[in-house]
């Protein structure tokens, strides 16, 4: 195994992360001791069977639930550290989201949803790289539409838009296109990856799709609660080999 | 920014769900300013009527006040004449009234003789009469015709005149005090005081007709030009007699207003208390509404969450929104309130006699609406919001609603409140209350029982998330009619015949009490939990089991799925329904103790009263018992007097042929002999006597309103407070030497062996049309309309109320609509796969039957606990027996059922009309 991210900064990492939910006989170990790190300016997958604890991984690391055991890092900041208002501002300034869907709020325009997180925190928006993004998302002219007036790959683009919007250190997206077709998925994941190259953004996405995971710069691959392998450059094929072999 | 932004959108997005919530916030507001604006300008009105009455008067001369009784005063009408006669005086302008009661005593009949009232009975608007010194102003102008003068002249007011009908010089005959008469008619006139029927006389005529010959009762004063109007006052003062008084013309004009803003304080008081039950009522559905759009935003919130929202901003977020609605509700309840006040003064002037009136907004009002309705959707969205703030960002991604954090806190809250509650209702059943701060003692009491009932509601509402789900599931299974009335019987059973009933000490009474209260709980918790295993073995039957397998079992899923909204909603229904049910049952528990505790003491077998329950010249009564027939009979009259040693004070006396035995009045005579009351003994009430350490024999040095003194001899003791109910009685000899009036209340009367109780009846009612409007009664008919006056006010307060339970019908309307709005998706997919319109109508149908019932039975339990606990508050001189209004509260039931379904009817169709689409395409 090539180590791929000793050269870099690492964006996000984690430490002997566990997760256990419930208690007695009912407890599932989400994760069991896993130490990953997430390099700055690279495009990253996590993948493995359903059930493996990748959105436990991704939302442990994101901020969004907290580890039963080890430490998550954003940047060098631990999180357990944090109170749920520091936590929520890191959310706010340091990453961004991408779910696999209800990512909007209805009520909103495009352009106000992309804003939002920005909103919230009371900033203004820098007005340049607002433009790039919306010009990245090719929806400059249905800006002012409400989510419900675009279309599901269009609605996934604005989420993108907005995720990088604000310029997180790191962008997290559970199966961002996990409910497109094959050709909406690419535009988003080419959308994805030119974020990466142009902007040198920082992505982590989880996704049960070999070709989707051929967009990134690496794959992490887990089951059962642990890392049980890892690709560098991946291609469609290889990918689909390390699963099928992973299954048997 | 945002937050006020998103705020807005989901104002907008979700109108329709905040219309309804808007519409109680209306109610409340509207009420509580519609109280306010119509009692001011009410208050304002009259205060214009009186200062525009006053504005030619600079001073009055009255009779001084007596320190006790209720003798009406006059001065000699010399004064008048002498008074004229100072230089500083322009004029002086004598007046009389006809007696303390000017109402319905001089009325015009019609062609046909029958008399002609404003509203066609002697309920509507009085017929009012005075004496008029001919001169116009101070709001009233001469339509037509001359002054009256002269004995048999008449001037009416125009409305009148047009009602009887009577025009200037025809023949009218009228109902006077002295039978009937005939007055030609010389004069109309305009008011601008209101008053539907005036009939006037010339100044002497009056004194005649109203029995005040050479007596006024009134002088108005104005002042001579070059003299000012101090001076003309301190030159009548100084004419004055000792008895009598001279008051300024602002003096006259807020003497006059005092009256009318007492009424109307207490009529402001009684809409407050009206407001302040529908605005609890919309705290419920309030709550409930932000309670239920919170579920349905979760996704949304913990995006929101997820992305960067603080709790604060999402928290915020709930309560600006709140404001918002509260802000908007209290705009419209503002105008809404307006409206209300209008309609009520139409309602007023339509009765009748009723001055135009202006419109008064006063500042308060103003403020009192918006802090009501902002403050009433703040308070019950902090909760919600509160709740909305701890939202898991994760729920964005899991569809997860657990809160059974939220739901166990809720319980143990809910029993601390519920605790709390009883035993503050119990320090007040108990009287067990001390002075706080500036709080006297009875204030404290009040709040006690107050807070204690609310704060006993509360818990019971906040607890019911524990049997809301349950019983509703329970109610769709049926059987639990049967459940709830085998535990409400075995409840009610300990409640009724409890041991400790007669315990004495008011701190046992509470806890034998508190003791039922507990037993009555256990039994119906006992009686539900029995049924329920029973049924959990069994087939499911009954409301939703009938209603069509699919759609009854969904419905009662439904029910039984979010038992804090089926609790809540309930709970806003069961505001209502105990209140109706307390009202209620107190109501004919107060009609049986009024008519039950006369059955005994009352002996005479004929009543006759004046129908405006004013008194009457005793002649009356002297010309019944000379009628054949007739055995004996008495007047009851009562008055007050000044007892003469020891912390005696001032007390009420009742006077009556004491000689006539107990075959009128029994007052259960438990020391001395009645017969030893004529002439100079006093028959005292047992409890009286105990606290005032009387014996009989004991000299009593006694105090009459004009300032009489005489010793009496304490005769004999009684013990039936119900038919006489002042501490002394005299007889009424001895009340005719001491008082000056000589005027009855009251007749009592028994018919002689053998004699034909109709032909003496038409002979007494022949004497009574002769001297008035008159009721007689045989004491069946008597002790009925007793209990006809509890009725009608029973009425009234359910009347009110019904406006109360009119809110809380809205709020299941709002949480149908809401569950329905929230199972969007849903009802798609239920009609994606094969379900129909009807089945689905059915279905939200069977839900709302089942909220409704759950409220009432819980407002049903709960009315009759308070119910118990007032009529153990309230002494038993007013109420003694608590009695159950059964098909009252069967009624309330099936009502409750029906208002479920007739609630249902929009929610259903909205239901009904979701697409399979919408199953698949509702992204929130
Ligand atoms: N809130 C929870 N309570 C209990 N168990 C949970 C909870 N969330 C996740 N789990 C369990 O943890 C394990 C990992 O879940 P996770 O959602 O991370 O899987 P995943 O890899 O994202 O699966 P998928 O590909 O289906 O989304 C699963 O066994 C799941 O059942
Ligand atoms: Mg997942």
């Amino acid at each position: 195994m090539e180590d791929v991210t000793s050269q870099r900064v690492a964006a996000a990492r984690a430490v002997g992360a566990q997760k256990v939910y419930g208690a007695g006989d009912t407890q599932v170990h989400a994760l069991r001791d896993v130490s990953v790190e997430f390099a700055e300016g690279q495009f990253s997958s996590i993948m493995g069977p359903s059930g493996s604890g990748k959105s436990t991984l991704m939302q442990c690391m994101a901020g969004l639930d907290r580890l039963s055991a080890g430490e998550a890092f954003v940047g060098e900041v631990p999180l357990s550290g944090l109170g749920d208002n520091a936590l929520t501002q890191l959310r706010r300034d340091k990453i961004g989201f991408i779910f696999q869907a209800f990512n909007l709020i209805p009520t909103l325009s495009a352009e106000e949803n992309i804003v939002l997180p920005m909103s919230l925190a009371g900033r203004k928006p820098d007005s340049d790289w607002l433009t790039e993004v919306i010009s990245a998302t090719g929806l400059g002219d249905r800006m002012g539409h409400r989510p419900g007036e675009l279309s599901g790959g269009q609605q996934q683009r604005v989420a993108v838009a907005r995720a990088l919007a604000s310029r997180p250190d790191i962008i997290f997206g559970d199966e961002p296109t996990g409910n497109l077709d094959s050709k909406t998925g690419s535009e988003i994941l080419e959308f994805m990856r030119k974020a990466v190259d142009q902007l040198g953004q920082t992505i982590v996405m989880v996704t049960h799709d070999p070709i989707s995971a051929s967009y990134s710069d690496r794959v992490l691959f887990l089951a059962d609660g642990s890392i049980v392998d890892e690709m560098a450059d991946p291609t469609t094929d290889a990918v689909f080999d390390t699963i099928r072999s992973l299954g048997d | 920014m945002i937050i006020f932004k998103l705020v807005w959108r989901r104002i907008r997005a979700s109108l329709g769900s905040l219309l309804l919530t808007l519409i109680a916030i209306v109610a409340g507001v509207g009420f509580v300013s519609g109280s306010f604006i119509l009692s001011d300008s009410l208050a304002a009105t009259f205060n214009s009527i009186f200062e525009d009455a006053a504005s030619t008067v600079d001073g009055q001369v009255q009779p001084k006040e007596a320190e006790f009784g209720f003798e009406p005063r006059t001065i000699p009408d010399t004064l008048a004449t002498e008074l004229q006669e100072l230089p500083e005086v322009r004029k002086a302008t004598p007046q009389v009234v006809y007696s303390n009661d000017s109402v319905n005593n001089f009325i015009a009949t019609d062609t046909d003789g029958q008399e002609v009232y404003p509203q066609g009975s002697e309920q509507g608007p009085p017929v009012l009469t005075a004496s008029w010194d001919g001169e116009e102003g101070g709001g009233l102008l001469i339509a037509d015709g001359v002054v009256p003068n002269g004995i048999d002249e008449v001037a009416l007011n125009q409305g009148y005149a047009d009602l009887i009908p009577a025009a200037v010089g025809d023949e009218i005959e009228f109902v006077t005090p002295d039978g009937r008469k005939t007055f030609t008619v010389t004069a109309t006139v305009e008011l601008t005081t209101g008053g539907a029927a005036f009939v006037l006389f010339d100044f002497e005529s009056a004194q005649t007709l109203y029995g005040k010959e050479g007596l006024v009762d009134t002088v108005s004063l104005s002042t001579e030009p070059g003299t000012t109007v101090e001076e003309m006052l301190a030159a009548v003062e100084a004419a004055l007699p000792e008895d009598a008084e001279v008051i300024d013309q602002a003096d006259v004009v807020a003497e006059n207003v005092a009256d009318f803003n007492q009424v109307i304080g207490i009529i402001r008081n009684v809409l407050l208390g009206f407001a302040g039950v529908a605005l609890f009522v919309s705290l419920f559905i309030i709550y409930n509404t932000f309670a239920v759009l919170i579920t349905q935003r979760m996704r949304q919130i913990g995006m929101l969450r997820a992305i960067g929202a603080t709790r604060a901003q999402i928290r915020n977020s709930i309560v600006i929104e709140a404001f918002a609605v509260g802000l908007i509700g209290s705009i419209i309840g503002l105008a809404a309130g307006f409206l209300f006040a209008l309609l009520i003064k139409a309602g007023f002037q339509a009765a009748g006699g009723f001055p135009e009136t202006k419109n008064v907004l006063l500042p308060r009002t103003i403020i009192a609406a918006f802090s009501v309705g902002i403050l009433a959707a703040v308070l019950s969205s902090l909760l919600p919001a509160v709740l909305a703030g701890r939202v898991s960002p994760i729920a964005a991604m899991r569809n997860e609603r657990s809160q059974e954090g939220v739901f166990s806190s809720r319980v143990v809250a809910g029993a601390i409140v519920l605790v709390l509650g009883m035993v503050l209702l119990g320090l007040g059943l108990a009287g067990q209350s001390t002075a706080i701060g500036s709080l006297g003692e009875t204030t404290v009491l009040l709040i006690e029982l107050g807070v204690g009932a609310i704060a006993i509601f509360l818990g019971v509402a906040m607890l019911s998330i524990i049997f809301a789900g349950p019983l509703a599931d329970l109610l769709g299974k049926g059987g639990f009619l049967g459940a709830t009335m085998l535990g409400l019987g075995v409840g009610l059973l300990l409640l009724i015949f409890g041991i400790g009933d007669g315990v004495p000490d008011s701190v046992l009474r509470f806890i034998s009490f508190a003791f039922k209260v507990i037993f009555a709980a256990l039994g119906i918790i006992l009686g539900t939990s029995i049924i329920v295993s029973v049924l959990r073995g069994g087939k499911a039957t009954g409301i939703g089991g009938s209603a069509g397998a699919l759609e009854g079992h969904l419905a009662r899923r439904n029910a039984s799925r979010s038992p804090q909204r089926t609790s809540a909603t309930a709970m806003a229904l069961t505001i209502g329904i105990t209140l109706v049910t307390t009202v209620g049952i107190i109501g004919q528990s107060l009609k049986e103790s009024v008519s039950g505790a006369l059955e005994r003491g009352v002996q005479a077998d004929l009543f006759i009263y004046d129908n405006s329950f004013g008194s009457f010249e005793s002649a009356v009564t002297t010309a019944i018992e000379e009628v054949d027939g007739i055995e004996q009979a008495t007047g009851i009259r009562q008055n007050e007097v000044k007892i003469g040693t020891g912390d005696g004070g001032v007390v009420g006396v009742t006077a009556y042929d004491t000689t006539s035995g107990t075959d009128l009045i029994d007052p259960a005579v438990d020391q001395g002999q009645l017969g030893d009351v004529a002439p100079n003994g006093l028959l005292v009430s047992a409890e009286y006597a105990d606290e005032q350490g009387y014996e009989i024999g004991d000299v009593v040095p006694v105090e009459f309103p004009n300032g009489n003194s005489q010793d009496f001899t304490v005769a004999a003791t009684f013990t039936d407070t119900a038919i006489i109910d002042s501490q002394l009685a005299i007889d009424i000899t001895t009340y005719d030497d001491n008082f000056s009036d000589d005027k009855d209340l009251f007749v009592a009367a028994s018919l002689a062996e053998g004699s034909d109780e109709d032909r003496v009846r038409s002979d007494v009612e022949a004497i009574t049309d002769e001297a008035g409007t008159f009721t007689v009664q045989n004491t069946g008919e008597y002790l009925d309309s007793l209990s006809g006056q509890v009725d009608g006010l029973t009425s009234l307060i359910n009347y009110m109320l019904g406006f109360a339970l009119f809110v809380a019908f809205i709020g299941v309307v709002n949480t149908i609509v809401l569950s329905v709005v929230e199972r969007t998706r849903e009802i798609g997919l239920l009609r994606a796969v094969g379900g129909t319109r009807r089945q689905i109508r059915s279905m939200v149908r069977w839900e709302s039957v089942m909220v409704c019932l759950l409220g009432a039975l819980v407002g049903v339990g709960l009315g009759v606990l308070f119910a118990q606990a007032t009529v153990a508050a309230i002494p038993d001189s007013f109420i003694d027996r608590l009695s159950l209004p059964w098909e009252t509260l069967v009624f309330t039931l099936l009502i409750a059922s029906l208002a479920g379904m007739v609630a249902a009817v929009i929610p259903a169709f909205m239901a009904s009309r979701r697409s399979p689409l919408e199953a698949i395409s509702s992204a929130e």
